[in-house]
């Protein structure tokens, strides 16, 4: 745990010196990145060591405040959060760094490291906490420092609008939060998990605790519907904050769901079939409205959505074989869940990274707008189409890893018996989800960087710098070598499953069940073997055949213009239309021009609305406030007369 | 000594009420010294036996209540330039017939509290009616010195509770409320100071220009 320690304090002080510092700019620049470097490597020692198999000892400090013990712990659940957090945090910490530069004024940019270099301590203490106290200081430490960092740019008013909603939705969660542990340590002698753990509420408590928890953390991991804040948010950060919202800041909300899950011992069956149907909605949903954004971050961002759903089809399944004694099920879901969460970091922050790059060097987030970026910028779009692939789930890279899990548990629920066969449904979501992916990146890749440039000063792009092209290559590394070496991150992931489903691997081998590991080694070579034969042979036709310049989405008209090209918009229309008014696409028709709008319904039909009532609300007692310093002794006279009164009665009545 | 004690805790309600029958501030603030240097004197009539405990305790709140504090907010009104008490929210007969109330009441509730103090009954009773009152000095005045003397009262209130705890909990508790008041006056103090420069005026119902 000490190396842990050494990394959230190095996280900290390397920002801090930045912030502090009035030297030269590139010097504190570069303790930052040294220091989120030196804190990824020093913190992934006992993470390793935890997935090996080697536990690491917990730490307990003396309580200052009530509430039970201090306690911090690393099991192998927190081991992938934290590579997670630590590894995509530092990617996108070195990439923020030159992406900061000279585009933000030196202090601002530094203050915004420090409160990245805050914000990935704050996470690493959320998934080491083991008790209700830290982990509520360091979740509301990583809300604050997220919102520092994502109102970055707060001169413009989309940005504080933004900020805004996130600041309101992150501490509805955290209230939601509240209520967890408050509901759920009432029975129990104090607030540290494993009191938690020994006293599990009952009944209505238990219903309200959940619920409670369904909320707090659903909130913060973009579920849907409480994902309405996620989209605007990644959009308004500057890119390298979006790679890490939306690569682990999110994935705090998936950790508290699988903590909760796994803190309960056996969850009630409603809980598994509602993290399930969770999944089943956030991933269609959020890839569908994916497809009919117009903005590549917001386009991402609703992809995080859909990728939780994914994660949550895996815990769902974790969750309901616990329910139902099914070990099998339990172990894989947990393992898919986790894996695909560790995935996602990686080749998220990838995407964000890359089209953060673009967007810088093209001035202009609108695919409509974008083009032929892979000329420009041949590293960026490379690494790019390999993050789009892992998203999609294409093999050999890591998505299809995490997503042949989350669908082998699946299956393996399928061919039980008894109510948890309804749960194989969900791989035909799992299939779906996949194929609209593939629609929503091919649409992505194709418009920004294939064809022409479609606007003026989109054409003066260039590479970025190798500050940012670094940490993409890291990343892509990172996604081939998950996608790549099977035999070498299932063992330990599987393990942690059955860690997390309180069984043992050898009694689920025992039971006769495919550990899944076996074929999975080949497969990939496979694939691989096949990848580059088809590669090799292309390579070999294009240096026969005679090679002619046209237009990729020229449609066989030579003449027309860069403004010409088919759409991203057009693309994705023929698979929005089945969609209806799901998909959230308003169209505006005059007789001149016709445009599409992409908005979220869920914001704009319903949290909108209910703003504007709570604001109505709020606005009617105005008169209360006064300024006249009597009147509020007044109201406080009058309150604690209240209160003494309901005391008095209230002692009557017992 | 029983009788001492009575007399003197009758004095300082009457104190209470003067406060709140008054338009001057000045004798407002004289009344709140006279308050100040009752409260000196109870411990001694109080105590069944005066130790240096007990001693230095009547000579601290008779320096700090009656001395310093009276000193203090006489110089503020010097400072600000203001005498008198205008356009309360609630009138002053009217004030008077509050106090009046909150004395019954305070004689009402005190019997059915379970701390009663079996040395002297009215004790308790006298520290009611004095934290009640200077709730509604603080609640009724617009000054923002009547505040302060508000505050005091209620300050005073609770210095008479404590005095019940004398023989169980050592004195710390008094030294707090007497720390309790210097912070509060000192904020208060600086309040008046300010309001005075800034605004020419020690109304504080004009501090509701600050609102939003």
């Amino acid at each position: 745990m000490s190396f842990v320690a050494w990394s959230v304090v190095l996280l900290v002080a390397s920002g801090v010196f930045g912030a502090l510092f009035r030297g030269r700019a590139s010097l504190a620049d570069a303790v930052f990145r040294a220091g989120t470097l030196v804190a990824a490597i020093v913190g992934s020692v006992p993470a390793v060591r935890v997935l090996r198999g080697t536990p690491v000892p917990d730490v307990t400090l003396p309580a200052p405040v009530p509430g039970g013990a201090w306690a911090f712990g690393l099991d192998a659940v927190s081991a992938v959060f934290l590579l997670a957090i630590l590894w995509a945090g530092a990617a996108a910490a070195w990439s923020g760094v030159a992406a900061l530069r000279g585009h933000v004024a030196p202090a601002a940019a530094r203050v915004s490291h420090a409160f990245v270099g805050a914000l990935l301590a704050a996470m690493v203490a959320v998934v080491t906490a083991r008790a209700a106290v830290p982990f509520l200081i360091a979740w509301e430490t990583m809300a604050l420092a997220s919102y520092a960092t994502i109102v970055l740019d707060h001169a413009s008013a989309d940005v504080r609008r933004a900020g805004m909603l996130y600041l309101v939705a992150t501490h509805v969660g955290t209230l939601a939060l509240f209520e967890l542990f408050a509901v759920w340590g009432a029975g129990a002698g104090d607030l540290t998990f494993a009191s938690l753990a020994a006293h599990p509420p009952g009944g209505i408590a238990r219903g309200a605790a959940l619920v409670a928890a369904l909320v707090g953390f659903g909130m913060k991991a973009g579920m849907v519907p409480l994902h309405f804040w996620l989209p605007e948010a990644h959009a308004a950060a500057p890119s390298h904050v979006s790679a890490i919202l939306s690569g682990v800041v999110i994935k705090m909300g998936v950790y508290g769901l699988v903590r909760v899950t796994v803190l309960q011992g056996a969850p009630p069956a409603w809980w598994g079939w509602t993290l399930l149907a969770a999944g089943v909605a956030s991933g269609v949903l959020g890839v569908v409205w994916a497809l009919a954004q117009h903005d590549v971050k917001r386009l991402l961002a609703f992809h995080s959505v859909e990728n939780v759903g994914i994660i949550l089809l895996g815990l769902g399944a974790g969750a309901l074989g616990v329910t139902y004694a099914h070990p099998a099920v339990a172990v894989l879901g947990f393992a898919a869940a986790a894996l695909h969460t560790l995935n996602h970091a990686l080749f998220k922050a990838l995407l964000f990274l890359g089209a953060g790059g673009v967007a810088h060097a093209a001035g202009t987030r609108e695919l409509d707008r974008l083009g032929a970026a892979a000329r420009a910028m041949p590293v960026t779009a490379g690494a790019f189409l390999v993050g789009a692939a892992a998203i999609v789930g294409l093999p050999p890279l890591n998505g299809f890893l995490s997503e042949w899990l989350t669908a082998r548990a699946l299956l393996h629920a399928g061919l039980s018996t008894g109510s948890l066969r309804l749960a194989v449904l969900a791989v035909a979501v799992l299939g779906l989800i996949g194929a609209l992916a593939l629609a929503c990146f091919a649409k992505v890749v194709g418009t920004v960087f294939l064809g022409r440039s479609r606007d003026p000063a989109a054409r003066a792009a260039h590479e970025s710098g190798i500050g940012e092209t670094l940490p993409l290559v890291a990343l892509t590394a990172a996604c081939a070598g998950i996608g790549l070496a099977p035999a070498v991150v299932l063992p330990a992931i599987l393990r942690m499953g059955a860690g997390a489903a309180g069984v043992s691997l050898g009694a689920i081998w025992a039971g006769g069940v495919d550990p899944a590991t076996a074929p999975m080694g080949l497969f990939v070579a496979v694939v691989a073997g096949l990848g580059g034969i088809v590669w090799a042979s292309r390579a070999l036709l294009r240096t026969r055949a005679a090679r002619g310049a046209h237009e990729t989405w020229g449609c066989g008209y030579a003449m027309a213009g860069a403004r010409a090209q088919y759409t991203a918009s057009s693309f994705a229309a023929p698979v929005l239309a089945s969609y209806g008014r799901v998909a959230g696409v308003h169209a505006h028709r005059t007789a001149a021009a016709f445009a599409t709008h992409a908005g979220d319904p869920v914001l704009d039909a319903c949290v909108t609305p209910a703003w504007h009532a709570v604001e109505r609300v709020a606005r009617s007692m105005r008169p209360l406030q006064r300024g006249r310093v009597w009147l509020y002794l007044m109201y406080l006279v009058a309150a604690l007369g209240a209160t003494l009164g309901y005391l008095l009665l209230a002692g009557r009545a017992a | 000594m029983q009788t001492t004690a009575e007399l003197l805790l009758l004095l300082v309600v009457l104190t209470d009420l003067a406060v709140l029958g008054t338009s001057r501030l000045r004798t407002c603030i004289r009344a709140v010294a006279a308050q100040g240097l009752l409260l000196g004197l109870l411990p001694l009539a109080l105590a069944s036996q005066v130790t240096v405990h007990v001693a230095g305790l009547a000579a601290g709140t008779v320096l700090v209540k009656a001395v310093v504090l009276p000193w203090f907010l006489l110089w503020a009104i010097r400072e600000a330039a203001v005498r008198r008490e205008v356009e309360p929210v609630v009138g002053f007969i009217a004030s008077l017939l509050l106090g009046a109330l909150a004395l019954a009441l305070a004689f009402a509730i005190s019997g059915r509290l379970p701390a009663s103090d079996v040395r002297e009954p009215v004790l308790i009773p006298a520290a009611l009616a004095t934290v009640m009152m200077g709730l509604i000095v603080l609640t009724t005045r617009r000054k923002a010195l009547t505040q302060v003397v508000g505050y005091l009262m209620l300050e005073n209130g609770i210095y008479l509770f404590g005095l019940t705890q004398t023989e169980s909990v050592p004195f710390l508790l008094e030294v707090g409320v007497l720390l309790d008041i210097f912070a509060g006056v000192f904020i208060m103090g600086i309040v008046v100071f300010h309001i005075n420069r800034e605004f020419d005026s020690l109304d504080s119902a004009r501090l509701s220009e600050l609102k939003d």
